[in-house]
């Protein structure tokens, strides 16, 4: 298959999408909203609730990370009531994960300090009815799921701007702009942004336009923008894409 | 006058039906024939084709919508007179650009027209289908109508960097659909 296939392919189009199209017969679509009103909408709709969340969450977990900082030099130990021996291998058993811990509600178990643990086992029989630990170990399991949780939004939230183009050098010709990388683009391209500015002769830096790379983008390899339409200046110039900046001079 | 009363005029063998229709599509075709051809004595020959065309396919065919019928007919009179005008080699002009644009998409293979082009336009569709309306708007200008992109730019109150940009976004997504339908590109 080639070009000439596609373009004949068109020919058979389905109406609707030729008629909808018909802008001689139609008049303009609606005018597009602008971009910087969609940035603004998509800022609210996404990024507010995302703080909103980890806050939240932050709430909840950072008084449950302090309660578990403090309990750290202690040791949970789990024992079944009127078990001799499963209490004397409890010690083994009693430094483990915090599921062991939480499966173990319907169990009396003891909190222990690890230097106690072993000489607490023989006594912890006897004593076991006297402790409940079913609240105190509810807190720690949370403690790690919500740990979880807050570094899972962080990832997210901070792997979905991550631009790792490592640009080297930009190259400016009759209004496009080359920019060697080492790096590489990501797949969807839809939500990186772009900054050009300049610094005036008193240190001054100024903002001289900025949109989402895909307004400029025409080739992912090698990266390359038009700029033409930015009519910039003869002068020097700073591209930020991301975390990211290399210069260039008009 | 209503497409269905037009369509009545050609069945009922009427000549009003050429009269009606160049007074309600003929601006519409001319531009798509001048985008293809790029030349008035060409784009006036395509018209008289398409309605000549018209004429001999209605009736048997009765189209619900008749400016994307005549639309296709005009494009493919259009695209016949390109090619044999430039058969030695691609010319200047919107057209060539657009093919090149699309010979990114499928490739240089000299093997044209062994693809089912029913199947690939059945894909052409559904791949449209899946985009917004506003990217296929674009779309079906640049590579249907072959406007130029300052005019889809226009149009569509875009920059022409934009559409440029849109369109390349586009023809990535549909190499990527084509070759995931079995298409070796």
């Amino acid at each position: 298959m080639n070009g000439n296939d596609l373009m004949n392919a068109l020919s058979g189009l389905d109406p609707k999408y030729i008629d909808e199209a018909a802008i001689e017969l139609h008049g303009k679509p609606e005018k597009k909203k602008a971009v910087r009103q969609n940035n603004i909408r998509r800022f609210v709709l996404i990024a507010l609730p995302t703080a909103a969340a980890v806050l939240l969450t932050l709430a909840v977990a950072l008084p449950a990370i302090q309660r578990s900082s403090k309990s750290e030099s202690a040791t949970s130990a789990v024992y079944e009531a009127g078990s001799s021996d499963s209490a004397a291998e409890a010690p083994a058993d009693a430094a483990p994960s915090y599921s062991d811990a939480e499966a173990s509600y319907d169990a009396e178990a003891l909190y222990e300090s690890e230097a106690e643990a072993p000489s607490m086992a023989d006594e912890a029989v006897g004593d076991a009815s006297d402790y409940t630990m079913a609240e105190p170990s509810e807190p720690v399991a949370v403690n790690e799921s919500a740990t979880v949780d807050a570094e899972t939004i962080a990832s997210a939230s901070s792997s979905q701007k991550t631009v790792e183009l490592d640009m080297q050098s930009a190259e400016y010709k009759d209004g496009i702009l080359t920019i060697t990388v080492l790096g590489t683009l990501p797949d969807d391209i839809s939500d990186i942004s772009y900054v050009i500015t300049s610094t005036d002769k008193n240190g001054s830096l100024s903002t001289r336009s900025e949109g989402l790379l895909t307004e400029i983008i025409t080739e992912r390899d090698p990266l390359t923008l038009d700029i033409t339409s930015l009519a910039l200046p003869n002068g020097s110039y700073e591209l930020t894409i991301g975390d990211e900046a290399v210069e260039f001079t008009i | 006058m209503q497409d269905y009363e037009i369509v009545d005029l050609y069945w009922a063998r009427s000549e009003n039906a050429i009269t009606e229709t160049n007074v309600k599509y003929g601006g519409y075709c001319r531009k798509i024939a001048m985008n293809i051809v790029a030349n008035d004595e060409d784009s006036e020959e395509c018209i008289n084709d398409t309605y000549l065309s018209a004429w001999n396919s209605m009736p048997e065919e009765r189209p619900g919508m008749l400016a994307p019928y005549l639309a296709t007919i005009v494009r493919n009179h259009a695209l016949s007179v390109y090619r044999k005008t430039h058969s030695q080699k691609r010319g200047s002009g919107e057209t060539s650009l657009a093919l090149d644009e699309l010979f990114e998409v499928a490739g240089s293979s000299s093997t044209e027209g062994e693809v089912d082009r029913s199947l690939l336009t059945q894909h052409l569709n559904s791949f449209l289908e899946s985009m917004n309306a506003n990217d296929r708007i674009v779309f079906v200008r640049r590579y249907f109508y072959v406007d130029s992109l300052s005019d889809i730019a226009s149009a569509l109150s875009m920059t022409e960097s934009g559409v440029k940009s849109l369109l390349f976004r586009m023809r990535q997504k549909l190499k990527a659909y084509l070759i995931q339908e079995g298409y070796e590109l």
